[in-house]
């Protein structure tokens, strides 16, 4: 498993350099088709994925990721967020909270983390997204059903991005992605403070790859220069990750998490104050 | 003459409304081309992420891509909508980043292409970064255009 991870993190940091060196061999058990066509130029049209916070949310439930209180920015926050920037990456913050409430059971301060998306997406004039699914009622009739409130979520974040694109405000995706990811590396890199242990480290070192993804995507869409901040402190995180390469099994040590622990709380801070 | 200019009238009138019809065939909804492989993730996969991609034919052929992350051990599934593109395009997935002398093509759609078909799905069965990149053929038709709709579901 670690063998392929370090893979995976070998890709991501060979996918900076200008030539890939790898010579690993085919995938087994896949149909190996012979590669035709033309390679896909670097600087054309290449866009970049970015995964659901509820989904980074679940992979982290799984690797130990449980309930500790007051670790969720406090919901009477959102008062102070008046710029359009800072709703945008507080919406991201708030879902990552309301995910994190949502797969541990925890339905009321889940819904009240959806009132804030409401709000901030009132003033973000996306208040069609709420409006369209009922979503507080439906939050509301399925409280402890854990299986159910997933599947809202879900649906929220397919909205989410249906509305972006439809209403050509694709750049604020990434945004709103940013702020998600930050909090939920937050979120885990303060639980295994208090429960470490191994497979929860190997996600947050996981991560590496989809930061790698945040920044190219957040670097397309900054046009006017507005994250660029928010840029340059990714990218501090992002070389936090360069220890990889001496790392003997490609997952960071317990010291080397705390280190990157205390960037993300740096970066996420700025977000929420 | 009157009945030039009403022949030559009503050949106009044909022709802009077969072109709006042309370009309401070729239109893109995103939400509806994704709406119809939502359906396809039930009822074990939950919705992650999706990405519309708009096609331009130019008198060259050209690529766009996409980079996807994948977290190691977990099940996905992709999902391609083209219906709403007006011409065919490729449509290749690979292990590795497509200027890479190592990759390997793991789906191409002209493999499984099937005449009236316009949704197809690809599971991988390792998950890592991959790569998909839309070729683009050359065509000496003018403003041709459309989009192609990819939604990727998880199972945990």
């Amino acid at each position: 498993m670690k063998i392929k991870f370090i893979s995976i993190v070998f890709i991501c940091f060979a996918f900076a350099a200008c030539e890939d060196s790898t010579t690993e061999e085919p995938i087994e058990n896949e149909i190996a088709i012979e590669a035709t066509t033309e390679e896909v130029d670097q600087g054309e049209s290449l866009s970049y994925m970015l995964p659901s916070p509820l989904q980074i949310a679940e992979i982290f439930k799984n690797s130990g990721l449980n309930f500790v209180g007051d670790l969720t920015n406090p919901k009477e926050k959102i008062t102070s967020y008046n710029t359009k920037y800072s709703q945008k990456l507080n919406f991201g913050i708030y879902s990552a909270d309301m995910a994190y409430c949502i797969i541990n059971d925890q339905t009321q301060p889940a819904i009240d983390y959806l009132h804030n998306l409401k709000q901030l997406s009132e003033k973000l004039w996306m208040t069609d997204i709420f409006n369209s699914m009922g979503l507080s009622k439906r939050l509301e009739s399925n409280i402890g059903n854990h299986d159910s409130l997933t599947i809202i979520m879900a649906d929220l974040q397919i909205l989410l991005d249906d509305y972006l694109v439809d209403n050509g405000m694709g750049y604020t995706g990434p945004v709103i992605f940013a702020g998600a990811w930050i909090e939920t590396m937050y979120l885990g890199a303060e639980v295994n403070k208090t429960n470490s242990n191994e497979k929860l480290i190997y996600r947050l070192t996981e991560q590496s790859v989809v930061l790698d993804n945040l920044i190219k995507a957040l670097t397309q869409a900054d046009l006017d220069n507005d994250f660029t901040e928010l840029i340059t402190d990714l990218k501090k995180i992002d070389a936090h990750f360069d220890v990889l390469e001496t790392n003997e099994d490609g997952v960071l040590t317990e010291s080397q998490i705390n280190d990157l622990s205390i960037l993300i709380v740096q970066v996420r801070n700025k977000i929420i104050q | 003459m009157k009945k030039a200019l009403i022949y030559s009238s009503f050949a106009l009138l044909l022709s802009v409304s077969s072109a709006f019809s042309y370009i309401e065939e070729v239109q893109c909804v995103a939400s509806e081309l994704k709406a119809e492989l939502k359906q396809l993730l039930k009822p074990e996969y939950k919705y992650d992420s999706s990405q519309i991609t708009r096609v331009s034919y130019k008198k060259e052929a050209s690529q766009s891509g996409i980079e996807v992350p994948l977290f190691m051990g977990e099940k996905y599934r992709f999902l391609f909508n083209i219906a709403g593109l007006p011409k065919d395009i490729d449509i290749t997935i690979y292990d590795r980043k497509p200027t890479s002398k190592n990759k390997i093509a793991l789906f191409s759609l002209k493999d499984v292409k099937e005449e009236g078909k316009h949704i197809y799905s690809f599971e991988p069965v390792k998950s890592k970064k991959m790569y998909i990149v839309y070729s683009i053929p050359a065509t000496e038709e003018q403003n041709l255009s459309g989009c192609v709709a990819f939604l990727l579901g998880y199972k945990l």
